[in-house]
C-alpha cells in the first residue's frame, strides 16, 4: 500500500479531502494484536467523525479499487449522517464504476436503502432495486431483495 | 499518516483528530518498518 497505492495522486487527493489517515502499529506486539482483533495486514478501519463504524477493508488494494472503496465509505457516511441523497448518488457512482467488481451490487442494494431512508416509499425501493436484480441477478445482494411484500424482511 | 504510537493511545487520537477535522477516520493497522 505504501509503494504503490497510497502515493498514487488521485488516493492521495481522495485522502486528503475526506479523511483522517492514521496509522497504527499492532504487529510489533502479539496482545495489542489480539486486543485490536486485527488477523492481518493491511486491515483499514474506517469510522465516522461520531466514532460509528463503517467499513473494514482486508488485504492490499492497487490504487482503482481503494478509490472505489473510499466511495463506498463516504456513501456510508452520508448515510449515517441523514445526507440520504448524496449516500444515493455516491452509492450510484460506486454500482456503476468498471472497477467497482463485487462492491457494484452491494452498492446498487445500497441505492435502494438510501431512497427508502429518505421518503420511506416501499414501491420506490423495489423500482429502485430492479437494475440490482438485473444487472447481478445471482448476486447475494439481490437475493436480499426478494421477500415476501408487506412484511418486514 | 502520522507516526506510530503505543496502539490503542495512537487508535484513540486518530478517532479524535478526525472529529476536529469533520472528516472520516481511517485507521492503517500496519506491521513495524
Amino acid at each position: 500500500m505504501d509503494t504503490v497505492t497510497y502515493p498514487q495522486p488521485q488516493v492521495a487527493a481522495e485522502l486528503a479531502a475526506h479523511f483522517a489517515c492514521a496509522r497504527v502499529d499492532i504487529t510489533s506486539d502479539r496482545e495489542a494484536m489480539r486486543q485490536a482483533r486485527v488477523l492481518w495486514t493491511p486491515w483499514l478501519v474506517c469510522w465516522s467523525r461520531h466514532q460509528i463504524p463503517l467499513r473494514t477493508v482486508i488485504g492490499f488494494l492497487p490504487p482503482a479499487q481503494l478509490l472505489i472503496e473510499l466511495r463506498f465509505v463516504r456513501a456510508l457516511d452520508a448515510l449515517r449522517r441523514a445526507e440520504y441523497e448524496r449516500a444515493r448518488s455516491l452509492f450510484s457512482e460506486v454500482a456503476d464504476a468498471a472497477d467497482a467488481a463485487e462492491l457494484a451490487p452491494e452498492a446498487a442494494y445500497w441505492v435502494g436503502i438510501a431512497g427508502y431512508l429518505r421518503d420511506g416509499d416501499d414501491d420506490r425501493l423495489h423500482d429502485a432495486w430492479r437494475p440490482l436484480q438485473e444487472r447481478w441477478p445471482t448476486s447475494t445482494w439481490a437475493a436480499r431483495t426478494r421477500y415476501p411484500r408487506g412484511r418486514q424482511p | 499518516m502520522s507516526q506510530s504510537m503505543p496502539w490503542l493511545e495512537s487508535l484513540e487520537a486518530a478517532l479524535a483528530h478526525a472529529r476536529e477535522q469533520r472528516k472520516i477516520a481511517l485507521v492503517d493497522y500496519v506491521k513495524p518498518g
